[in-house]
């Protein structure tokens, strides 16, 4: 059974639309004349109306979520991993920039996580250095003044993976992160630019981090502005 | 994964996504247009949320709305940072931005509207104000009686009116 309010619903959603037909426009105005919370939600609608309107605004419903869901979950996951990993080793407090980076670096276990169905989490890798998919804390000592840079790394299957910030760089400079095996071999991670803002990236080496000793950022004059002796795996 | 949060229910990652994630998805991919950085949002607005679980207080506001303002100060981070990119076109294209341009933080305000309301809801808003259909096209279209539709529409509106009633009388960001 139609309420009067239903009626009122009915016709006050046609005048917004502007199909109203001739009667329905009568009836509408005596609804709306004889009662002022009605003409007030009605100015008030349609102002909403016009709104939308005008607001270069389209809706498109996105066809599903996908994996997001698991990828969220393990990305958690990790990052509590990493903190209580952080706590247990007692090193320095970890720095902001890093977890949006590992958080992204989730990806591939969100991946793998979706293989094993929903819900069920990869267990967070962690282990003595070398241990695979754990983040390491190395210690960075800066050999260039003015700069201060930071640095995890994280053994894979196919090389060793950096997470590094680095701040007070020259602005536009090239500088080169490498690692160094045990026999003196090279490993180049790529390069960045220094910037007016702290530099915060991942860069991968194909080395394995059990043939790594070392890690150095260099100039193009292959100076060494920073390093980190890595501990024996 | 739970969290303990001061209140009965605790803060459960899978259940939020699961209740919230399609609607903040929605909000994210509408408001940016891009797909995969609406993704990263919305996991941004998860990473947010369980960092700041703790001082999330369901007195205040439901778990929806927590995590709709999380996604807002994401999404407007993300806005921001696109903004900055260098644009190429030439001075008529910049006039006709200039022209077009439209509040961002009304858009976004517009579209957090329309993200919360119910499927059916938003169906018939868009479907009216913002496509122009008639509400006799909704109904050929859809099988649903035509006054159906305009009583469901006149209700959307009321909600979307709500919904902008709370977000505009809110400074919060919770970020």
């Amino acid at each position: 059974m139609r309420t009067p309010d239903d009626r009122w619903a009915d016709l006050a959603a046609a005048a917004l639309a502007g199909e109203l037909s001739e009667r329905e426009a009568a009836e509408f105005e005596d609804l709306r004349r004889a009662d002022p919370a009605r003409a007030r939600e009605f100015a008030e609608l349609d102002a909403l109306t016009r709104r939308l309107r005008q607001g270069d605004l389209t809706w498109t419903t996105p066809r599903d979520t996908g994996d997001l869901g698991t990828r969220i979950e393990a990305s958690l996951a990790r990052e509590e991993g990493v903190l209580s990993a952080r706590d247990a080793a007692g090193s320095r407090p970890r720095r902001r920039w890093v977890l949006p980076a590992v958080a992204a670096a989730c990806l591939a276990v969100g991946l793998v996580v979706g293989l094993t169905g929903p819900g069920v989490l990869s267990p967070v890798p962690a282990g003595p250095p070398g241990t695979l998919g754990a983040v390491e804390a190395v210690e960075v000592s800066e050999d260039a003044g003015g700069i201060v840079v930071d640095a995890d790394v994280v053994a894979h299957t196919w090389g060793t993976e950096a997470y590094l910030e680095a701040e007070g760089l020259t602005v536009g400079a090239t500088y080169e992160l490498v690692f160094v095996g045990a026999d003196g071999g090279e490993f180049s991670a790529g390069e960045i630019l220094g910037s007016e803002v702290p530099v915060v990236c991942r860069m991968n080496a194909a080395v394995l981090r059990e043939d790594a000793v070392r890690m150095e950022l260099r100039d193009t004059a292959r100076t060494v502005v920073a390093h980190a002796d890595l501990p024996t795996v | 994964m739970h969290a303990r949060r001061g209140s009965t229910r605790e803060f459960d990652v899978r259940r939020a996504f699961d209740e919230n994630g399609a609607a903040l998805l929605g909000y994210a991919v509408n408001a940016l247009r891009d797909r995969p950085l609406a993704e990263d949002c919305v996991q941004e607005t998860f990473l947010r949320a369980w960092r700041a679980r703790s001082r999330f207080d369901p007195a205040q506001a439901s778990e929806r709305t927590w995590l709709f303002a999380i996604a807002r100060n994401v999404i407007l981070d993300a806005m921001r940072a696109r903004a900055r990119m260098p644009i190429i076109g030439d001075d008529a294209e910049l006039e006709s931005r200039a022209a077009d341009a439209v509040d961002p933080l009304e858009r976004l305000r517009m579209l957090e509207s329309l993200a919360v309301l119910s499927e059916a809801h938003r169906t018939a808003v868009v479907a009216v104000h913002l496509h122009g259909r008639t509400y006799q096209e909704l109904s050929d279209a859809t099988g649903v009686p035509a006054a159906t539709w305009r009583t469901r529409t006149f209700h959307a509106l009321r909600a979307l009116r709500t919904h902008l009633e709370g977000t505009e009388g809110s400074d919060a960001h919770p970020r």
